[in-house]
């Protein structure tokens, strides 16, 4: 398993290496500098700031200086927020980003399980028709609308929560569920199909013949194995959350990672974009590596070292 | 032996009409311009503003349809070309099968992991102004204001192929071991003339399936992107930037929740039917569902 690990982690460093090589080179090559978006500035400050932040010379010249401080293990100094490194951004920034993330994944596989199996065991009923068609609402409204729908009703016209805002726990309801119900939908539909194939296969049938009480055959046995695809789509689950982030914070006001990787993109920050980069891929690569390694041991068919 | 379509499938496909039917020529049958401000801000739902108006006094109905042009068409069209894009990559990887194809998949595999929109996101932003700059080089002045569409359309169209590659590639690979595959090889047909006349036309049907399901998911994306600010500008309008509008409204100070419900209505609306089309379709396609009806 060890050394599995390691051949995965020799093969991301590559992807990871060249994700960072085009991100920097597509924003040297693309038109509008870092520099002087709100003021056009004098040749001779714009050429001291380059040399400042070592983006003067070739782009070859400037790419191996980027790629020497990584190496040294320095992301470099943000040019949007003045006097801040990348790295003191993204430690600050990425634990909330981390929090609501890692919350709106639990929400979200916990709603695609539980939904998803009670509507294969209620396959063909009313029951079933109910939650899938709440399935199928869930994923047609995007958390950016569901965001403010909420808001509306549980912190404007009945006050349970705060609007906006952080610091304490109840700040973490509403963008938690606002990014994890959609994708919770969808994961329930995922679950649904699974858990119908596997109800029909021999060996639950086995189980039912030994005599087994049905709740045994669905939750030990059908369970473990029905909830693989699940398992499955946690990498992409983890891309997406990821993504829908970005509005879900700037909606809730959170000082997480999402609201700065806009802005850096919108405004060429070349070093904090290279940053949340090499951030949320090394992360992405290492949540699908765990869903490979949960994969094989819940799927003892399935060997992966 | 076809069946009867259930009567959802017949509501989906007439929501679908009428939104369509409301894009295109709801905006010239009402009574207001989409631009047009009429003076009232912020009126409630009413006989007169179905929808109610916005900061400008403009109906919220009239632009949700104008909104819906932009988003539908952004939807097709990038559909088109994840479309495209998938299934030429799924039949050229089933197709050559071996090491190609391992190799072929392990790359869509590596980019279902990516997060795409991240991507998307950094694209847009760099090539914004290039792209202005190329069209008014090549004589398409009057594409200008609608860079960040087309910009969209191609994005779109390039993140959104993968579950189709992959799909597409899992059809050949059992069409191609089949009889009048190999009688069409044996016959000396060239790859182009299996690939276009033999395997293409088997495929239509799975592909029409794919289509109705990518079409909403550009459509949200293509939101998402809008409501960021990253998709279509002003004075252009989909539903993410009305979607964008909208959500400002809702505050302690204010909530003038009708400027949400309109684009956030139709858009639903519309994503429900065309999942829901698509799912119907699906499950009518695939015999392995059918069990235990």
């Amino acid at each position: 398993m060890i050394a599995f690990i390691f051949k995965r982690f020799l093969f991301a460093l590559p992807v990871l290496a060249i994700v960072v090589s085009a991100t920097f080179l597509f924003m040297r090559i693309a038109p509008g500098s870092p520099f002087g978006a709100d003021r056009k500035l004098s040749a001779d400050i714009e050429q001291r700031l380059l040399t400042r932040y070592r983006l003067d010379g070739s782009l070859g010249q400037q790419f191996t200086a980027y790629w020497d401080n990584l190496l040294k293990g320095d992301l470099g100094d943000s040019i949007k927020y003045k006097n801040r490194t990348v790295a003191e951004i993204i430690g600050q920034t990425f634990p909330k980003s981390a929090l609501i993330g890692i919350g709106a994944m639990i929400v979200a596989l916990g709603i695609g399980v539980v939904a998803g199996s009670y509507a294969a065991i209620h396959h063909g009923t009313l029951r079933d028709h109910a939650a899938m068609g709440l399935a199928l609402a869930g994923i047609c409204l995007p958390s950016f609308v569901l965001a403010p729908l909420l808001v509306l009703l549980l912190a404007i016209q009945f006050p349970v929560f705060p609007v906006a805002g952080w610091g304490t726990l109840s700040h973490l309801v509403l963008p938690i569920a606002c990014l994890g119900i959609p994708y919770g939908a969808y994961c329930a539909r995922l679950m649904r199909t699974s858990m119908l194939d596997v109800l029909n296969q021999d060996f639950i049938r086995t189980a039912r013949a030994k005599g087994l009480e049905e709740r045994t055959v669905t939750y030990r046995h059908a369970l473990r194995v029905a909830a693989l695809p699940l398992v499955n789509y946690a990498g992409p689950l983890a891309a997406n959350v990821l993504t829908g982030s970005l509005v879900v914070e700037e909606i809730f006001k959170i000082p997480g990672m999402g609201p700065f990787f806009v802005n850096a993109v919108l405004s060429r920050d070349i070093f904090l974009v290279g940053g949340c980069v090499i951030v949320y891929f090394t992360l992405l690569i290492a949540l699908n590596l765990l869903s490979d390694i949960v994969t094989a041991m819940l799927d003892r068919r399935i060997r992966l070292w | 032996m076809v069946k009867k379509s259930p009567p959802t499938v017949t509501l989906c496909l007439l929501i679908l009409v009428l939104i369509v039917f409301g894009a295109v020529w709801g905006p010239s049958i009402s009574h207001y311009a989409p631009g047009a401000t009429t003076g009232i801000q912020y009126a409630p739902p009413s006989w007169d503003h179905w929808m109610g108006t916005d900061v400008h006094g403009r109906d919220v109905f009239t632009r949700s349809l104008h909104g819906a042009r932009i988003s539908l068409m952004v939807g097709l069209i990038g559909a088109f070309i994840s479309l495209t894009v998938g299934v030429a990559y799924g039949l050229l990887s089933g197709y050559a099968g071996g090491l190609i194809d391992d190799l072929m998949m392990r790359f869509v595999e590596l980019l279902y992991a990516v997060p795409r929109l991240l991507i998307v996101i950094i694209l847009i932003a760099l090539f914004d102004e290039r792209a202005k700059v190329f069209m008014g080089a090549h004589g398409m002045e009057g594409l200008i204001p609608h860079t960040r569409i087309i910009l969209l359309f191609i994005t779109l169209g390039l993140v959104e192929w993968l579950t189709m590659a992959r799909i597409v590639r899992g059809q050949v690979l059992s069409l191609r071991e089949r009889a009048f595959v190999h009688a069409a090889q044996v016959m000396g047909q060239t790859h182009w003339r299996i690939l276009t006349r033999h395997l293409l036309p088997n495929l239509l049907p799975i592909i029409l399936v794919y289509l109705t399901l990518t079409i909403p998911s550009v459509i949200l994306v293509e939101a998402f992107l809008s409501f960021i600010g990253l998709g279509v500008q002003a004075p252009n309008a989909s539903w993410g930037t009305l979607l964008a509008d909208g959500a400002s409204m809702i505050n302690p100070l204010q909530i003038n929740w009708w400027v949400l419900l309109g684009p956030a209505l139709l858009m639903a609306l519309t994503l429900l039917s065309l999942n829901f089309l698509g799912d119907a379709l699906r499950d009518r396609s695939d015999p392995r569902l059918q069990r235990g009806r």
